[in-house]
């Protein structure tokens, strides 16, 4: 059972920031996160009859949205392992043009660092990524996300310190490249 | 000490960042989308039903043929059986 158009209306109004801006976050690219939000919306009018109100509305749309990210992430990956062993020069420009950084919320003076920083955050597991960017960059608070992702907040705890300790780390490694770049 | 605080610019890069807007078109390509699913749900449902129908009086039909064919073999049987040479 679908929704009638105006509550759909309603509930598009309020959540549909949300629900590009985490997109965005997460696949920093302005397409893939309007794709990405207009699958979300499509599975919530058909579905919505389905949500069982043991967690809260908001926390139920996060769920959804982190998880089209995540595969859409895994049928990007399955498509770029499918270039590889394909045709190299036909397909060369949709390999390099499947993540262009292209993040509207960054100022503009951030813009280079930022890449460098969701490149590493990329780079992440799924769990430790989700925990991270909801924590840093949403602002989250830990019971929050434990809801969210339905894990314990000393699990979600264990996962934001334990990305901060690889991200500078990873940071740090790339510093000579600076460096030298600088020189 | 400078790698620290490169690190730690890298790290606060996204202070600051703002919460954007989805295109105001969006919402329309949903809708379009939604109403098109209904639709080819639509039809693939009837093509469904038709099918199933059409397997179904494949059965029936195969069914009828296979009793007639049983009837015609005893007769043809009992006549090749009273048509002995000796």
């Amino acid at each position: 059972m679908a929704l009638d158009k105006l509550d759909f209306e309603k509930l598009y109004n309020q959540y549909s920031e949300l629900v590009y801006n985490l997109a965005l976050n997460y696949l920093q690219n302005i397409e893939d996160a309007e794709e990405i939000t207009q699958d979300v919306f499509i599975q919530i009018n058909n579905s919505l009859y389905k949500f069982q109100e043991k967690s809260s509305l908001k926390t139920w749309i996060y769920r959804i949205t982190i998880n089209k990210c995540l595969d859409f992430i895994k049928h990007k990956n399955s498509k770029k392992r499918f270039f590889i062993f394909g045709k190299k020069s036909q397909n060369e420009f949709e390999i390099n043009n499947v993540s262009n950084f292209e993040h509207p919320g960054i100022v503009l003076e951030n813009k280079e660092k930022s890449k460098l920083l969701f490149e590493i955050i990329n780079e992440l597991g799924e769990n430790q990524k989700t925990a991270f960017l909801l924590s840093k960059v949403y602002g989250l608070s830990n019971p929050e996300i434990s809801e969210i992702m339905k894990l314990s907040i000393s699990s979600i705890e264990s996962l934001i310190f334990r990305a901060k300790s690889t991200l500078k780390e990873k940071i740090s490694n790339k510093f000579e490249e600076y460096r030298k770049k600088l020189n | 000490m400078k790698a620290k605080n490169w690190t730690n610019e890298i790290m606060e890069s996204t202070n600051g960042m703002m919460k954007i807007p989805p295109n105001t078109l969006l919402f329309d390509k949903i809708q379009k989308r939604i109403n098109l699913k209904t639709k080819v749900s639509n039809k693939w449902i009837f093509v469904a039903a038709a099918t199933f129908a059409l397997l179904i009086s494949i059965n029936i039909k195969l069914l009828k043929s296979s009793t007639t064919k049983s009837n015609t073999e005893t007769v043809i049987s009992t006549i090749s059986n009273t048509n002995l040479l000796y």
